[in-house]
């Protein structure tokens, strides 16, 4: 019998995993960005209503907890220490299941599962409702193949509490506790009829229960917890997919569907393995895994993660730097948006916006403006959390109510717009409105305390700093309607510049708009402005804009007492000879790519070729 | 020895049973020092008439002190005590509801002692309130939403019974892919008939007619409903409604319906009629609402100020003034008559909107305000009421500085309930008021909650409040299963300005499901 071989190592082996998860959910996907980041963070409400909520439906205990332990993950030892206990889990439930099944050495096997878990870690997707799944099904299988052999009834009122307890805990996850049961019943067992009633189940109980019994929509009975379910994150879904099928596949490929005698060749092989020494295979394993962890990292994830939670700290120039790391290919409208709001934090708006990749979507990401259609809200629903942010800065008060709560309602009550619905109401002189809100924040995990220090402040004084966040934008904010209700941006940022000459905000975002839209006439009409901000000497894009514009239209571009830069008009007309010998040999692409190490930077090269971002750092 | 430790356990909970686990009174109450102000409570509980009926008015103290004591009494029956120490103050639910019973038109007092630091008893002015003689309606329907801007995801119908602090939910948009329920309306405040509207990505718009558990989907998405008290009858406004912000304003959302007309369907026919006077192409009606004797339908009108009717939002919106007019209707012929003007919004100023007649037919309640169709977005909506039986019509002194609107009559038409911001200008909450026999409305009085500090964190607008004598009978389960399926019924409907063409795209609502 297989089952007297070696099982392989089990505890030691788990015990030089260890160190592996944390360093890896610590430092190679940074686990602490995910707090609160996207669309995707699960929320969570301390006390009875939401608890009584999860309890309504298949899954929602995996989702309960899982809210309320990604809440830890504002803290940086904690996602690290979840993944860790999650790994030993799996893999101490996949080896007992391995084991069950009579799989050749399921102590190395076990390994596979781990394996998968760390590629969906490296895709930092928000997949730990899932995995915590995923744990409750094979939980639940173990528990099925512990049941006593026999024909009593209560050996069948086990397995119906079971399968009834394995679906309302993990949902759609539910086949994969009947699949593992079945091939339980098939391997072990040799019922035939089990097998059939087990793969029944997966449709029957989902129906019966969820659907029938507990009145859920067909695809949340079936699909919830599932890759691909619309509740679960999209991103890196190939990863949970392996994850889910990892345990089966493993145990099917390496034990065969037929009797032990016959067994596969990955069986014969693992025999073969299990003979090989100790170093051998621990070397073999580690090398394994870190291919299979280091590739799976999602680079353009883990960039955009970090760059969030960067600006929520208020890490500008860390985010440039950050920013120059990444490929243009890399870039999400988010990261666009991102990018500019470090860049006009540090000053660098009218510098430096065309050393990094534009476009006109990115610009505004952040600016809520209305959408008025599905495919607007759909292009635009995964960067909720940045949309109004800027409003706010600038004075668009309402503007970035109407976007919170939007988010409010769409992803619930989370803390970034909780804090950012309170210092709104604040902003607006509406001291009772803000009231409710922080009254519902301070029943948030970590901002607890700060919302009731802030509700304290409403009576005996506000924290300093929300003080002059509330002075700041009270000084800038619109405070006539202006019947302006048909929303465009540039109107409404003309408007912030008549109600505060000096929202330096607006003014730059106004330029960067122009810029970004190739719109040159607007810009030398806006350029007027320029007095009223101070600046040194005319920001280099402007001098670039300015330049185009009078090369466009042969016309001088007032430029309001400032001069134009020799260096710049130099590197200008170098830029258009070589731009006039390709037109001459009507190649653009080659002109492109010749001018792109050089130029790639410049707003000439962006107006003229719609990239930027591609010259020399 | 465990069992010596068991029985001494089982003693002391017996015990503590049949004490009731009361402290006994807090040595130097008696002798404690007058202050001559009432405490501050929070809901302000004070100055209220109180159904006889109503759960019990939790509130919260807010004064400092280590310890309280609250005495509620009224004339007859043993006085409730309350020994806390927490400024969180709840009520016995069976120890208030005999003291309420006992005591119907007598006055509620609540006497309130704080103990300070120092551990000195000082006696507050009491609370005076008043317990009426008139029980309300035990059942309330509302939505649950957030403050919605474009998109909904979390949308519900729920019911409270006024009597206790349970709350369950009738009908929830998440049982068909987060979809939107809205106008939930009955015949006459009885729960075996019932119309919700719905809308869906998924399972499309539509209404749904309930009948006891028996649901019927119509594939036709209808506006605002009223039943006829016959039950066999329902009016119901089709909207062309747009929605769009205002840059700078307390209240930034701003909704206008660029078409819209009225048309009555018939239960029995499975047919909507209309008529000229609410279908005229020139002028917007909506808001029906049937006479207690079904013989006038009641509804508002305003002209239509622009010819461009896709445009958001029109020219002159912001001059759009509703008239209150009426239209004669014959239940045994089926035939319409004349049509009046009962309230001129054009001669007032106001927009007259949301008309809503007490049972017995001497008072009608409306929500006037400065422009528009859409009370709730508007701060300066105020419940006006004019007597019927003398065509008087005033403003009531109960309206706050902010928006009033969503009121419903009680079945014996001595309350009613309606949504208010006044508490931050923001979030609606409902409240009730007592209304006399001479159409005297008392001092508003906020629904109250088990934990007094409900609605301090409670990030939900109550919407649409309808007292109901009785809970809803249609089922959860079977409003859902319908909402899932095809519509048994689409109606062919007569043509008029709103009369669907088949351009118009299905979802044409400002609201949008989630993305």
């Amino acid at each position: 019998m297989l089952a007297r071989e070696r099982p392989g190592p089990g505890p030691g082996l788990l015990a030089s995993l260890i160190p592996v998860v944390p360093l890896y959910t610590w430092a190679v996907v940074p686990l602490a960005a995910q707090y609160d980041a996207t669309a995707c963070f699960p929320c969570f409400t301390s006390g009875l209503p939401f608890f009584e909520r999860c309890l309504g439906y298949p899954g929602g205990l995996v989702r309960y907890a899982e809210a309320w332990l990604m809440q830890w993950y504002y803290y940086p030892w904690a996602g690290p220490l979840i993944a860790t206990v999650a790994a030993a889990l799996l893999y101490l439930t996949s080896r007992a299941v391995l084991k069950r099944l009579q799989v050749s050495q399921p102590g190395w096997l076990a390994l596979i599962p781990c394996v998968a878990l760390l590629a969906v870690y490296g895709q930092l997707g928000f997949h730990l409702g899932n995995l915590i799944g995923v744990l409750a099904a094979v939980l639940f299988a173990l528990c099925y193949m512990a049941v006593p052999e026999g024909r009593s009834a209560g050996r069948v009122a086990a397995c119906v509490g079971l399968a009834l307890a394995a679906y309302y805990v993990s949902c759609g996850l539910f086949f994969l506790f009947a699949l593992l049961c079945a091939m339980y019943d098939l391997l072990v067992r040799q019922s035939r009829l089990a097998v059939l009633l087990w793969l029944m189940s997966a449709e029957a109980v989902p129906y019966l229960v969820g659907v029938r019994l507990l009145d859920v929509d067909l695809s949340d009975a079936f699909a919830r917890l599932l890759p691909y379910h619309s509740e679960t994150d999209p991103q890196g879904a190939w990863a949970l997919v392996c994850l889910v099928l990892s345990l089966p596949l493993t145990a099917s490929l390496a034990r065969g569907w037929t009797p032990v005698s016959r067994r596969p060749r990955m069986a014969r092989m693992m025999a073969v393995w299990g003979g090989a020494p100790l170093w051998r295979r621990a070397l073999l394993g580690v090398v394994v895994v870190a291919l299979a962890a280091g590739s799976s990292v999602d680079r353009s994830q883990k960039a955009m993660l970090t760059l969030e939670r960067m600006m929520r700290q208020g890490e500008w120039s860390q985010m440039l730097s950050c920013a120059r790391a990444l490929k243009p290919d890399d870039y999400t409208p988010a990261t666009f948006h991102l990018v500019d709001m470090a860049l006009y934090h540090t000053g660098r708006l009218p510098y430096e916006m065309f050393s990094y990749p534009q476009s006109p979507q990115g610009l505004l990401l952040g600016i809520a403006f209305p959408a008025d259609t599905k495919a607007e809200f759909t292009i635009r629903k995964l960067s909720y959390f940045e949309i109004g942010e800027p409003d706010l800065e600038m004075g668009m008060v309402s503007d970035a109510e109407r976007e919170a709560y939007e988010v409010l309602e769409l992803y619930g009550p989370r803390p970034t717009v909780l804090k950012r619905l309170a210092e709104i109401h604040l902003i607006e002189g509406r001291p009772e409105a803000a009231r409710i809100v922080l009254g519902a924040f301070s029943k948030n995990v970590i901002y607890s305390q700060w919302a009731q220090q802030v509700l304290a402040g409403l009576d005996t004084g506000l924290p300093a700093d929300l003080q002059d966040k509330i002075q700041s934008v009270r000084s800038v904010m619109l405070l006539d309607d202006g019947h302006d209700y048909v929303y465009q941006f540039s109107r409404r940022c003309k408007a912030l510049l008549e109600r505060n000459p000096h929202n330096r905000m607006a003014y730059e975002y106004l330029l960067a708009w122009h810029l970004v839209c190739r719109d040159l006439d607007q810009f030398v009409a806006d350029l007027a402005r320029i007095g009223d901000f101070g600046y040194p000497e005319l920001p280099v894009h402007y001098q670039e804009a300015v330049l185009l514009q009078q090369a466009k239209t042969g016309a001088h571009v007032d430029l309001h007492g400032y001069a134009i830069d020799p260096a710049v008009e130099s590197r200008f007309h170098a830029f258009m000879r070589i731009v006039s010998d390709y037109r001459a040999r009507g190649n653009a692409a080659a002109c492109a790519a010749a001018t792109a190490r050089e130029y790639g930077n410049s707003y000439f090269y962006y107006c003229l070729f719609g990239t930027s971002g591609v010259g020399r750092r | 020895m465990r069992r010596i430790v068991a029985l001494v356990a089982v003693a002391c909970v017996s015990l503590a049973g049949l004490t009731g686990c009361r402290r006994p009174e807090p040595e130097g109450l008696q002798g404690a020092t007058a202050i001559a102000r009432p405490p501050a409570i929070h809901p302000d509980y004070s100055g209220c008439v109180v159904p006889p009926n109503l759960a019990p008015l939790n509130f919260s103290i807010q004064e400092s002190g280590r310890r309280f004591v609250v005495e509620i009494r009224s004339q007859r029956g043993t006085p409730i005590r309350i020994d806390t120490g927490r400024p969180q103050v709840r009520i016995p639910e069976a120890e208030w509801h005999s003291l309420l019973q006992q005591n119907p038109g007598a006055p509620l007092t609540f006497d309130v002692w704080r103990q300070d630091v120092e551990r000195h008893w000082q006696r507050f002015a009491p609370i005076s309130n008043s317990i009426s003689a008139d029980p309300v309606d035990p059942y309330l329907v509302y939505r649950l939403i957030k403050p919605l801007y474009n998109v909904y995801r979390d949308v519900g119908i729920y019911q409270r019974d006024l009597r206790t602090f349970r709350q369950s939910e009738v009908f929830h948009g998440r049982s068909f892919a987060d979809g939107c329920v809205n106008c939930h309306a009955f015949p006459d405040r009885s729960t075996n008939r019932m119309a919700v509207g719905m809308r869906s990505g998924r399972y499309g718009n539509a209404v749904l007619l309930a009948e006891g558990d028996k649901v019927t989907k119509i594939g036709n998405a209808w506006g605002y409903t009223s039943w006829h008290p016959n039950g066999r009858l329902v009016a119901y406004s089709l909207n062309k409604v747009r929605q769009f912000f205002h840059p700078v304003r307390p209240e930034s959302r701003d909704v206008v319906d660029l078409d819209s007309d009225i048309f009555v369907y018939s239960i029995g026919e499975k047919s909507a009629q209309t008529t000229p006077a609410l279908s005229d192409p020139n002028r917007l009606e909506t808001y029906p609402t049937w006479s207690p004797d079904g013989k006038w339908l009641y509804f508002c009108s305003a002209p239509i100020l622009w010819t461009d009717r896709e445009t958001v939002p029109p020219a002159h919106f912001d001059e759009v003034r509703y008239d209150l007019r009426r239209v004669a209707y014959d239940p045994q012929t089926g035939k319409w008559g004349d049509c009046e003007t009962v309230i001129s919004g054009q001669r007032l100023g106001k927009s007259v909107l949301l008309p809503r007649i007490s049972p017995d037919g001497r008072f009608l309640l409306v929500c006037m305000c400065k422009y528009g169709c859409f009370p709730i977005f508007q701060p300066d909506s105020d419940l006006w009421v004019m007597d019927l039986k003398t065509a008087a019509l005033r403003r009531l002194e109960i309206n706050s500085d902010w928006s009033e609107s969503w009121h419903s009559w009680s079945r014996n038409s001595r309350w009613i309930a309606f949504s208010s911001k006044r508490n931050d200008g923001l979030f609606t909450r409902t409240y009730l008021s007592h209304v006399d026999p001479s159409g005297v409305f008392s001092k508003p009085l906020l629904v109250p909650q088990e934990d007094p500090n409900f609605y301090d964190s409670c990030l939900y607008t109550y919407s649409v409040p309808e007292f109901v004598t009785e809970p809803v009978q249609a089922s959860a389960r079977a409003l859902a299963a319908a909402a899932r399926s095809e519509p048994a019924l689409t109606l062919e409907m007569p043509v008029t300005s709103m009369t669907p063409s088949k351009k118009k795209q299905p979802n044409d609502t400002p609201w949008q499901g989630r993305p």
